[in-house]
């Protein structure tokens, strides 16, 4: 059954992956709720010059936050993805998605994309591990969380996470 | 009547002649009858025998393959972090040729910042890759753009650098061609040069023998075998070189009898897969296709006909004729070759006089024998061993993609030898007295990228990143602690007690662990503690939670390892390689994914099936919002702890995480840690395990600084989890800070944590007040006692 639905999945996945906005290095973690207390809005990189951890005020968000869209090269091995999903040819289909992974790295699509292929496999547990990867790099975006939140509910196991 | 008396005396004469001829041949075969019967008996019985032995030899020999091990090919695209020159290096140790116009496949041309090239067609384990166009343009020290094929795809792979092979234990490597796969200059060569009648003899050709027989006559000594291609390689599969006549009586038989058993293109085929063609090191090259990558490196399809022509030169004398070793001899060779080839008209006059102008064009030694990372072999094989018999591996002809990467491999070595001289020299050490091993991985899908097994890469040795098992001291804590946090009962920024502790053991003896600088700092955050080693609140920590919790977490991310339940595994008196530390702190930098590590991402048969994919796999060991935490306490290490003097090395904008280890007694030094892309895990001692009187951050961290300077290329980022936020801390006391004061951390921490005091150093109303005596025991009773 979930097989069956992967490329409508897969295609609507494309729709977020290559629909997309420009993005930010930003990812706010939370606004200062307090005076006195000072709560940073990033975690991310230092990207002063000195190294020494503190974050260059400068560098607080405007815009909310946005996971970046796979760039040409990595879109090009998902597309080959979606092709050999449509196939029913899951293992050289994951396999494109690693590849692609490889050259972007940090990219959650590319993540929810392949434990999309998974859970396609029957293979919950991983694809769980997988969206739980891609919330850990999403910055917050809420495109790429409630996508994670749309597979975590196809799970299919008992109690699925 | 006298006349009819004599004729008939004449006839009996002539008929006891003939009674005497008959019974002399009777009496001789009624005495030879048994010995010539039992002797064709013997002949016929030794035929068979000799039969069975070269069929055997021949058919058996069609198969014995040993796997051959690629090293990850190269990606091409857009914003790939990798120089105009780095590619055409790279080309080249693919064997790829600049030409001034790309005609065929493995020839590459160069203008200005554009390279165009078209790679060679190759069976990966995601499927067969066709030969492409390829433009790649370059900005800087990065690709630009990338157009291949005929739909401009953004992305090209090229064939992969090829790293070794797995041998059998005779030592001979080779690559085997199909029949349909042998070109056919080169089987026309052959011809020419060694057996002119290969295609009508039967085996032997006595021409040739009365040739060379009438030419050693004259000569007065062994100047010309006479032998056929099927006695060449009779001869070469019993590797016996005792000239006898026994040996070349056999020879001949054999000869005779594979010739009349397989046709001739089975035994050309044969012959061009097992002809000896040179030594390198302990490997036997053989066969043509082989011998094409070892001199030309390219493939032998891609050979010209003065390659050829060296090659086939080369038969008679490998070790002689080494174009290497010997340049003239083997050019006069290759030239008397081609002088053969034009004049049986195989090629033209004019070719065969532009081939004789032309250079050697041999590629320099491969820099090191077959295995040439023989510390990454290591690891293939034991991830091999564990899914295949070695058998398989050594004669079925898999081919084996592994991750390494060439151009990490490559720097690490140079660093790792020359840093750890380094080293030796800035601590006053003895020279040449330190070991070293390292892994570099990629934290992401735990990927094995480099493996050092010690300061000689290229030795066969000791590997002391894989093989060797050693304490891993405080490389420990990050686990302790995170064991701690993922109970629910401590934060980063729990304070922990330094008290002084004594630990009965079983045996009745008494442990009394101190801290590494015997200072004492009184208690202190949960993230100093991390960032300054400081030995006894882990320890405090960690009998607060059970030894059996900290056991628990560190086999987690370690599943291939049983941790002893002591309470020194806190200080982290447990015995681990480097790749089994990279692969444990693996799980931290995925927030918790871990991944075992992967030498190999897939084996392909001989056929180019798909056999096996080493896929990656994730599995959740702790929250996100309990690895974060550790994340930044490692990130404290960098900014003030023990890993502080990497900054010097490792650029500002390169966000990199780490963790030094020191054992009690200063026999091994550790560093561990990563950056977005690369994680490092860099081991120093000495193979007699005497004390060094180094700790990590003074023996390991300045290699694993530069290992991560060269290799890494992306900053490492804070994961992402709604749970966590993040706080500036005044750093000495944990508590919450602000500009005002003198230093402070921004860490991440729960959400739900609200009652964090505020430092004295702060503006904020509750800081002013500089009493802050009672600050200390009070959160300790807060966040310590339950």
């Amino acid at each position: 059954m979930a097989a069956r639905s992967i490329d409508i999945r897969l295609g609507l996945a494309l729709v977020f992956l290559f629909g997309g906005s420009a993005c930010t290095n930003i990812t706010p973690y939370e606004t200062p709720s307090e005076p006195g207390i000072v709560t940073v809005p990033e975690l991310a990189p230092p990207r002063d010059a000195s190294g020494t951890g503190e974050p260059d005020p400068a560098d607080v968000p405007s815009a909310p936050p946005v996971a970046a869209k796979p760039g040409p090269a990595a879109a090009h091995l998902v597309q080959q993805a979606q092709r050999l999903s449509a196939r029913r040819d899951f293992a050289a289909a994951a396999a494109q998605l690693e590849r692609a992974l490889r050259i972007e790295r940090d990219n959650p699509w590319i993540y929810l994309a392949l434990a999309d292929v998974r859970l396609a496999q029957g293979d919950a547990e991983q694809a769980a591990a997988l969206t739980r990867r891609a919330r850990g790099l999403s910055r917050g975006d809420p495109e790429v969380l409630s996508q994670a939140d749309a597979l975590a509910l196809r799970d299919p196991r008992p109690g699925g996470r | 009547m006298a006349k009819l008396n004599q004729r008939a005396a004449r006839s009996r004469r002539a008929a006891g002649r003939r009674g005497g001829q008959t019974g002399f041949f009777k009496t001789l075969w009624r005495w030879s009858r048994w010995p010539v019967l039992i002797g064709l008996a013997g002949l016929a019985f030794y035929m068979a025998l000799l039969d069975r032995q070269i069929t055997t030899a021949f058919e058996g020999r069609r198969w014995d393959v040993p796997a051959r091990v690629y090293a990850q090919p190269t990606e091409l695209y857009a914003g790939r972090s990798l120089s105009q020159d780095e590619l055409l290096a790279h080309l080249d140790s693919l064997g790829y040729r600049r030409v001034v116009s790309v005609s065929a496949a493995g020839q590459f041309s160069v203008s200005r910042s554009r390279v165009a090239m078209k790679t060679r067609a190759f069976d990966f384990w995601d499927g067969r890759q066709p030969s492409v166009r390829v433009a790649v343009r370059f900005d800087g020290g990065r690709v630009a753009s990338v157009e291949a094929g005929p739909d401009r795809a953004p992305i090209a792979r090229l064939d992969p650098l090829m790293m070794g092979s797995l041998l059998p234990a005779s030592r001979e490597d080779r690559i085997v061609l199909s029949p349909e796969q042998v070109p056919a200059p080169l089987k026309a060569a052959l011809v020419a040069v060694e057996d002119r009648a290969f295609y009508d003899h039967h085996g032997v050709d006595p021409k040739a023998v009365a040739r060379a027989v009438v030419v050693n006559l004259k000569a007065g000594r062994m100047r010309q075998g006479g032998s056929t291609l099927t006695q060449q390689l009779v001869k070469n599969y019993f590797l016996t070189n005792e000239r006898t006549l026994t040996r070349k009586v056999n020879e001949a038989l054999m000869a005779v009898l594979l010739d009349a058993r397989f046709d001739k293109r089975a035994l050309m085929t044969g012959y061009v897969n097992e002809v000896f063609l040179g030594q390198d090191g302990a490997r036997a090259v053989h066969g043509f296709a082989l011998g094409a990558q070892f001199y030309f490196g390219m493939p032998l399809d891609e050979l010209s006909i003065e390659h050829v022509a060296l090659l086939v030169g080369l038969i008679k004398g490998p070790s002689y004729y080494d174009p290497r070793r010997h340049p003239e001899r083997s050019k006069a060779r290759r030239n008397l070759v081609l002088d053969v080839l034009a004049e049986q008209a195989i090629v033209d006059a004019d070719t065969a006089k532009a081939a004789k102008r032309a250079e050697l064009g041999v590629v320099a030694r491969p820099g090191r024998a077959a295995g040439a990372t023989p510390a990454y072999m290591d690891e293939v094989r034991a991830q091999l061993a564990r899914d295949y018999a070695a058998s398989d591996l050594n004669t079925v002809g898999l081919t084996v993609f592994t991750a390494l990467d060439p151009f990490v491999q490559a720097r690490a070595e140079r660093i790792a030898t020359r840093q750890l001289a380094q080293v030796e020299r800035d601590t006053g050490t003895q020279a040449g007295t330190l070991q070293v091993g390292a892994v570099i991985s990629d934290p992401d899908n735990g990927e094995l990228l480099a493996v050092i097994g010690g300061r000689h890469p290229g030795f066969d040795g000791y590997n002391r990143a894989i093989t060797l098992r050693r304490s891993v001291g405080s490389l420990v804590k990050p686990f302790v602690y995170l064991a701690a946090i993922e109970s629910g009962d401590f934060h980063l920024a729990s304070v922990l007690p330094d008290d002084p502790i004594e630990v009965a053991l079983p045996n009745g003896s008494i442990w009394a662990p101190a801290n590494l600088s015997d200072r004492d700092v009184g208690a202190m955050p949960l993230y100093r503690a991390l960032a300054e080693s400081v030995n006894r609140p882990a320890v405090h920590t960690g009998l607060a939670l059970g030894v059996d919790a900290v056991a628990r977490q560190l086999e987690a991310a370690l599943p291939d390892v049983s941790i002893p339940r002591y309470a020194s595994i806190t200080l982290g008196a447990i015995n681990l390689s480097p790749r089994q530390v990279a692969e444990a702190y693996g799980a931290l930098a995925t927030a918790g994914e871990a991944t075992p590590l992967r030498a190999v991402r897939a084996v392909v048969d001989a056929d180019g099936q798909p056999l096996k994919r080493y896929d990656l796999r994730l599995k959740g060991v702790a929250r996100s919002a309990s690895v974060i935490q550790i994340l930044g306490g490692m990130r404290t290490v960098m900014t003030h702890g023990t890993g502080r003097r990497a900054a010097g090395i490792v650029p500002g904008e390169m966000t990199a995480l780490g963790k030094s280890g020191s054992t009690n007694d200063y026999r091994d030094a550790w560093f561990a840690g990563f950056t977005g892309d690369r994680l490092a895990v860099v081991w120093v001692g000495r193979d007699d395990n005497a004390p060094i009187a180094l700790g990590g951050a003074r023996a390991a961290l300045p290699i694993w600084a530069h290992m991560i300077r060269s290799v890494a290329e992306v900053p490492y980022e804070m994961p992402h989890d709604e749970q966590i936020v993040a706080a500036t801390l005044d750093y000495a006391t944990g508590m919450l800070g602000d500009d005002a004061c003198d230093d402070t951390v921004v860490l991440p921490l729960p959400r739900t944590l609200n009652d964090l005091p505020v430092a004295p150093c702060t503006a904020a109303p509750g800081g002013r007040d500089k009493n802050n005596d009672g600050i200390l025991p009070w959160l300790r009773d807060r966040l310590i006692s339950d």
